[in-house]
């Protein structure tokens, strides 16, 4: 066979080859995307918090339509009531304690005089014990209390705003480890520019 | 002369070089070869045909050219699509279940039945020590409590002198879950509470629209409440006894609440003052007195 022959049948067989290769890796890759479309469709699920918060909006929006309280304030109130809340509940050090209970008068002009900062969220009262050393309740006992949640009921609409009444649970523990999880009120006004007013606190007994 | 002129290397009869002549006249090729090479551009088409079959811009270009690059699906849209579709999905269901309508009906029916039950309360705890009136009441009572037959009780039993309603509020908080399962569900607050507006008693519930009735009750009492609750003082033989009793009970149920409190079994005299002072104090700027 002569020399024009063997390069017709070399380059024959090479874009042969090259074709196969095209063909198959063309093949490959549309497998592979169809597989992980299928991946994407089937394996992928929705965090259970996004599916409550749409599930939630939508309750919220017919509810408002329903009774005509303003879920949307009560959503935003909401937000500035937690706020609150954590500083009153959430602190596990001495100086936290009073930081939070002077964010409570600096940050929500909640008067220092007022049931809340006097009954519920007393002065932290700071002793010298008797290696000379500055000690109060909370750091000596190693106390901690945290927010977990509240539930809010709208128990009064006024022309400014909602009066809520709220459910709060805490958890606390102490230098031992001990813990656990407790009730317990939060009273407020939240007006219609989201200021916070009236915060009372009481403990649930029994 | 002619033999000097150098001849053109081509048969002067023929009309193309020889070199021409040469390739045509190759003999002919083997058929092995032919057999290969077919295969092979064969191959090459079918493989061209595949790739153009198995791309969607080559097999459907009408198709692919209508399509921009935003509408054509890949993982990343698929992934969002599918979170979108499980969300509508949860979403739908909550809407299938509980119409504006629907639900302004349950939360009224709600309302109406929490203001019996309030009102039963009320009179169930005034007419305390009237035994018929009393049982009535309670009759009444577990009649609009069905599913909660154990809360058919007074809930909050002051001194006889305290002054406080039960007061219901509109229910409007829906529970996703209860909704999404097609048994529409909303919250009902009680609050037990005096003239100025200070909580004494609490109670939750919540009102199932399937079966018209209240299930789900928490209650408490605030220390507020606590307060105005009048101890058996036949029990003690001095006044100092029923208020110790008092204080271990309410250092008991603080203990109950928040564990970071000395577990102390016995009152300290301090405490015992501070106690006694403010239940005191409490009591006197209510009105309350167990003289």
């Amino acid at each position: 066979m002569n020399r024009p022959r063997w390069i017709a049948l070399i380059v024959s067989i090479v874009i042969g080859i090259f074709a196969i290769t095209w063909f198959v890796v063309t093949i490959m890759t549309r497998t592979a995307e169809a597989n992980a479309l299928i991946e994407a469709e089937q394996a992928e699920s929705v965090p259970e918090e996004v599916v409550e918060s749409a599930q939630n909006q939508a309750l919220s929006e017919i509810s408002e339509e329903a009774t005509g309280i303003s879920q949307s304030k009560i959503d935003e109130d909401r937000e500035v009531i937690e706020e609150v809340a954590k500083l009153i509940y959430s602190w596990s050090t001495g100086d936290e304690y009073r930081e939070n209970r002077q964010a409570l008068i600096d940050k929500y002009n909640i008067p220092e005089d007022s049931s809340l900062l006097v009954n519920f969220m007393p002065p932290l009262v700071a002793t010298t014990d008797s290696d000379g050393e500055v000690v109060d309740e909370v750091s000596e006992l190693k106390l901690h209390s945290e927010f977990v949640s509240l539930e809010p009921y709208v128990v009064g609409i006024t022309d400014d705003g909602y009066d809520y009444y709220c459910i709060v649970t805490s958890s606390s523990s102490d230098t031992n480890g001990a813990t656990a999880e407790g009730e317990s009120a939060l009273a407020c006004h939240v007006d219609s520019s989201g200021n916070i007013s009236d915060v009372t606190a009481t403990t649930f007994i029994g | 002369m002619a033999s000097l002129i150098e001849q053109p290397d081509f048969d002067e009869h023929a009309s193309v070089p020889r070199q021409v002549q040469e390739v045509q006249e190759l003999p002919p090729a083997p058929r092995w070869f032919k057999v290969v090479c077919g295969i092979c551009w064969v191959v090459v088409l079918v493989s061209i045909a595949g790739v153009f079959f198995f791309t969607p811009a080559f097999s459907a270009p009408s198709e692919a050219a209508e399509t921009t690059d935003e509408e054509t699906p890949n993982v990343e849209e698929v992934e969002s699509a599918a979170l979108d579709s499980e969300v509508a999905e949860a979403t739908a269901a909550i809407q299938n279940n509980l119409s504006a309508e629907d639900a302004e009906a349950i939360s009224n029916d709600a309302y109406d039945l929490a203001q019996q039950i309030a009102s039963a309360q009320a009179n169930a705890r005034t007419n305390m020590y009237d035994e018929e009136l009393y049982d009535e009441w309670i009759k009444k009572l577990q009649e609009l409590l069905p599913e909660a037959p154990n809360q058919a009780v007074v809930w909050y039993t002051p001194s006889n002198d305290t002054e406080f309603s039960w007061d219901t509020f509109q229910p409007y908080i829906f529970e996703a879950d209860k909704v999404s399962a097609a048994e529409p569900a909303v919250r009902v607050l009680w609050l037990a509470r005096l003239e100025d507006g200070t909580v004494l008693s609490w109670a939750r519930a919540l009102y199932d629209a399937n079966s018209s009735a209240f299930v789900d009750f928490e209650r408490g009492i605030t220390s507020e409440g606590y307060a105005l609750i009048p101890i058996d003082r036949e029990e003690f033989e001095s006044e100092d006894d029923a208020l110790l009793s008092d204080m271990q009970e309410t250092i008991k149920g603080l203990q109950d609440l928040n564990p970071v409190l000395p577990d102390e079994e016995e009152v300290t005299e301090e405490q015992k003052q501070d106690a006694f002072a403010l239940r005191e104090a409490n009591r006197e700027k209510n009105g309350v007195s167990f003289e």
